[in-house]
């Protein structure tokens, strides 16, 4: 790059900051601030319609609608108001705020004889309110403490998890996973090795206290990548308001054996007004985990994390950093590594996996360990007369090292050394309301590097590169009473340098480049007081990964040669700037139809996915490639259309206030419309049946049962895989929850047993399902402590 | 440069003020990385016993490694009748290492297993040890029947339970393990 225009664009660039400070400054307060407060049982986060909220000091009041929702229009921002919140059976709570722009903030009341203390959960409102969503937060989330991002979402409608045996989990959304959904962690763009089908995000949910995911594609908010969805985990915001206070969470499990440790301490500065500050960690140790009838050889895992953060936060300006390191060893189970092809068939011909021990906490070959670091600096600075411009930083650090079964001592060489690194700047203004118009607009950069460290004595897997991504975008929302429109678009410019060597092991330095628009168009109706119905389409594109272009050599976990799109009769193909490679389209249609009357509410998300250009990699049966191992099996990456139609719905009844019911469904049907086929490795129908019924008490008890089926994934041909799809599988699970509190101080306490009949099955989205069994009972006890 | 392609580079430079340090360093070409593990070349060397001078050579040749180029087999033709010293070497041709070395010094994690068809062999038997009185089969000894034609299939395990039933006979079903090489060889007895 050229210095002399680098420094010239810096300066005008900063320019225009002071330019617009100084604008920002000029102007007086304005009086038509937003605030959407939502309404909901503390419990079990159900909408609380017609509860009573009145607002001082403007002395109005309105009674929450069917979703628990008061909207009003007229705060003037940085203003103090104070909120009262009234209904029925339930305590009554006064919170104290000063208005913001477009602020949104959930309420959660307790039923008048629980002890549970208040939660206040102030955020930013989500950009696209008519995308469908779900969340982990609470009480639910509190129950999947311990587990790993991917377990932890699996059990909501819609979701699934990819697996590579018990300890490697990547969360799937409506059918799509790693670099087809984006996982956004404190606000940044997760960036790992993610096209890794046994690469988990590196990320520690225990930093979050909400995650929610987005089902739609998002594509014009965050860019490239999010075809089939978005996961966002969000902490708490500091506490400036409290001294000091934290949390600590505290699990063991019998299955593995794992016992998981977890605190947070915040707290403010008196001789620093509005600044806070928090300090986290969390450390996880689990042997092997066992299935009904034998261990699971390897499968422990390590892992130990922290994370801080400080920041000064006004109404009209902050400035955070916030600083996190991930580390794990991962163990994988022993049997799964194979020479060939044959060793593979036997494996699947075995009841029982070949390697087997008794329980140990010991991590040998082969393993993954994982560092990730995450920086961010951001700061925000609000000007009622043009709105709130923030900036962002994001710093990643990604190290991945595998280590497998070699021979000759080279054990202890990682096989797979790869250093990522990742700097992102979003730069953003959500303008101030124009009449009934409010929206934002934004641009993006991200550099990303990935290089492979030296001394494997392997051939690197992906190449080592260079890229660059911008990216410009624009959202407007139209929000009236009862409905609301909503446009996005965007435009991005990714650059890929790749330098990689030949068939002759000639250095080659091919680069590409790909530009794409982006649109999203989404509408929300309130029909009556009982039901509400959105619906959104948006685009969204990925560009192909390096891997997708260069692999080229045997992947030993699936005994399979596999070729990159690049690859045309096993040997790289001429390319003139890659301009014969076409990213990834997708157009997704999201529907939410959601009714709430009496004791029955309904949730449910039809939708409709097609993706141009659709990469994956192909069989090629009766096509072998000889090598001193035999004969393996040759997989081609390639490029077709495909189509995905699903439907998750939940229906709930309360038979009384203490006992409800919960039914949910999922389903994705895949196809390659190319060859009228389906694809592979697309998550089996799944129903969800619970039963839960809540005591009144000092330490308000909940028990709780599920039924779980999950159909046969019988959709792909049996030719296509080494061996046919698992049967249908049921799964019953109990949990049993109690808090209480002493003094101003929370305690609750979670009794999980999954698997309780101890049924050994196997399942489709289970990389590991040709070896072993998944896991048999596990009981966990969860503790928590609030102060 | 056409208008929109300098757009991009502005819009790219922009973006990028804040990330430079990093982005600018470390950004040599890369070494191309040797590959220490891989086996290019196998030689199975027949030695008839009664007339060591008449050598007959089984080879495997891959030089490129897995993938890219097909890999060469040179079969055998051997005498019926006859008792024949066998000797199996190991090379790395990539990196000029002998892989025999390795198996040598890690002989209990390694067992050959030879699988014929065609009954060309009227017995195959170990010729080498490890520590634990196991078999190995960088040697071993191999007779031949009556003229005709077969295959031997010539396999090394990897971590091997070579206490398993039948495993130290030199059969393989039950010997687990991963394989480190499989390769077949059409055998000529005259």
């Amino acid at each position: 790059m050229q210095l002399k225009y680098l420094f010239k664009y810096n300066l005008l660039f900063l320019t225009l900051l002071l330019h617009c400070s100084f604008l920002f400054d000029a102007k007086g307060q304005s009086c038509n601030a937003e605030l959407i407060l939502e309404v909901q049982d503390a419990a079990d986060a159900e909408p609380l319609s017609g509860a009573a909220v009145w607002i001082n000091p403007i002395d109005q009041g309105q009674a929450a609608n069917n979703l628990g929702i008061v909207k009003f229009s007229t705060l003037c921002i940085g203003q103090k108001y104070t909120v009262d919140i009234h209904f029925i059976g339930y305590e009554e709570l006064r919170i104290e705020f000063i208005a913001k722009e477009n602020q949104q903030i959930l309420v959660k009341l307790n039923q008048s004889n629980i002890t549970l203390s208040e939660v206040v959960v102030d955020g930013e409102r989500q950009v696209a309110i008519t995308q469908a969503t779900q969340q982990l937060s609470g009480q639910a989330l509190s129950r999947s403490r311990g587990k790993s991002l991917g377990e932890s979402l699996k059990g909501l409608p819609g979701l699934n998890s990819l697996q590579t045996g018990p300890g490697i989990s990547k969360p799937v959304i409506q059918g799509l996973h790693s670099n087809r959904i984006l996982i956004l962690n404190n606000g940044i763009r997760q960036e790992g090795q993610q096209w890794g089908a046994e690469h988990a995000p590196e990320i520690d949910p225990f930093v979050a206290s909400k995650i929610t995911v987005i089902k739609g594609a998002e594509g014009v908010k965050y860019g490239p990548d999010a075809i089939g969805g978005v996961i966002i985990l969000e902490p708490e915001d500091l506490r400036i308001d409290k001294k000091f206070g934290g949390e600590i969470n505290m699990a063991g499990m019998t299955n593995s054996r794992m016992g998981v440790f977890s605190t947070i301490l915040e707290g403010n500065i008196a001789s620093l007004k509005n600044f806070g500050w928090r300090v986290q960690a969390s450390a996880k140790r689990g042997g092997d985990f066992q299935t009904p009838n034998y261990n699971l050889m390897n499968t422990g895992v390590k892992e130990l994390n922290f994370s801080l953060a400080g920041g000064w936060n006004t109404e009209r300006r902050g400035l955070e950093v916030f600083f996190s390191r991930f580390n794990t060893e991962i163990g994988i189970l022993r049997s799964a590594h194979i020479g060939n092809l044959t060793d593979l068939q036997d494996a699947i011909g075995r009841d029982e996996p070949f390697y087997q021990r008794d329980f140990s906490y010991e991590i040998d070959n082969p393993r993954q360990e994982l560092n990730h670091s995450l920086l961010k600096l951001n700061g925000y600075w609000t000007a009622s007369n043009i709105g709130r411009l923030s900036a962002k930083y994001g710093g990643q650090w990604n190290l991945r090292r595998e280590f497998d079964v070699r021979r000759g001592g080279r054990s202890e060489r990682a096989a797979i050394d790869m250093d990522l690194n990742t700097h992102s700047l979003d730069l953003g203004l959500e303008h101030k309301a124009i009449g009934a118009l409010v929206g934002e607009v934004g641009i993006t950069g991200i550099y990303q590097q990935n290089r492979n460290i030296p001394g494997t004595g392997v051939e690197p897997l992906i190449p080592f590169f260079n890229q660059y991504t911008a990216g410009i975008f624009l959202i407007e929302k139209y929000i009236k009473e009862n409905w609301q429109l909503e446009f996005g678009a965007r435009y991005d410019h990714r650059e890929l340098e790749v330098r990689t060597f030949d068939d002759r092991n000639q250095l080659v330095s091919p680069n590409f480049s790909f530009d794409n628009y982006t649109f999203s168009i989404g509408g929300q109706v309130d029909l009556n007081e009982n039901v509400r119905f959105s619906s959104n389409l948006g685009s969204a594109w990925r560009p192909p990964h390096v891997s997708e272009l260069f692999s080229n050599g045997l992947h030993h976990g699936v005994a399979a040669i596999e070729r990159g799109l690049l690859y045309e009769g096993g040997t790289l193909a001429d390319i003139e700037d890659g301009k014969s490679i076409k990213a990834e389209s997708s157009l997704k249609w999201v529907n939410t139809l959601s009714l709430n009357k009496d004791k029955w509410s309904f949730v449910a998300n039809p939708y409709f996915q097609r993706i141009n250009n659709f990469i994956y990699l192909e069989p090629k049966p009766g096509e072998f490639v000889l090598t001193v191992r035999g004969a393996f099996p040759l997989q081609q990456y390639v490029q077709t259309d495909a189509q995905l139609v699903g439907f998750d719905g939940t229906v709930n009844y309360d038979f009384a206030k203490d006992l409800n019911a919960t039914l949910s469904y999922s389903m994705v049907r895949a196809n390659d419309l190319n060859k009228s086929e389906a694809i592979i490795w697309m998550p089996a129908d799944r129903y969800n049946f619970s039963l839960r019924r809540s005591f009144s008490g000092k330490f308000s008890p909940f028990i709780e049962g599920s039924l779980s089926h999950v159909a046969r994934q019988g959709r792909v041909s049996d030719d296509r895989d080494f061996t046919a799809a698992p049967d249908a599988y049921q799964l019953i699970d109990l949990a049993f929850g109690a808090s209480t509190t002493v003094g101003s101080n929370n305690l609750n306490l979670f009794i999980d047993v999954e698997n309780l009949m101890n049924t050994s099955y196997r399942d489709y989205m289970n990389r590991l399902r040709y070896y072993a069994d998944e896991l048999g009972r596990n009981i966990s006890i969860r503790f928590q402590y609030q102060f | 440069m056409n208008y929109k392609t300098t757009m991009n580079k502005s819009l790219l430079l922009l973006l990028f003020v804040a990330v430079f340090a990093s982005a600018c360093s470390n950004d040599d070409d890369p070494e191309p990385e040797n590959e220490t593990e891989i086996i290019t070349r196998v030689e199975m060397k027949f030695t008839n016993t009664l007339n060591p001078s008449e050598v007959v050579l089984a080879k495997f040749n891959d030089p490129d490694g897995p993938g890219g180029n097909a890999p060469i087999l040179t079969h055998p033709t051997l005498k019926s009748g006859t008792v024949y010293s066998v000797t199996l070497e190991l090379y790395n041709d990539l990196e000029g290492e002998d892989i025999t070395e390795e198996i040598e010094e890690e002989d209990d994690e390694h067992q050959f297993f030879f699988i014929q068809t065609g009954n060309i062999f009227t017995s195959i038997a170990y010729a080498d040890f490890d520590a634990f009185g196991k078999p190995v089969g960088l040697k071993s000894i191999f007779t031949t029947g009556a003229a005709g034609t077969g295959t031997l299939r010539v396999v090394l395990r990897h971590e091997p339970n070579k206490s398993a039933s039948g495993v130290a006979e030199g059969l393989i079903a039950n010997a687990g393990g991963d394989t480190d090489i499989d390769i077949t060889f059409n055998v000529t007895v005259q």
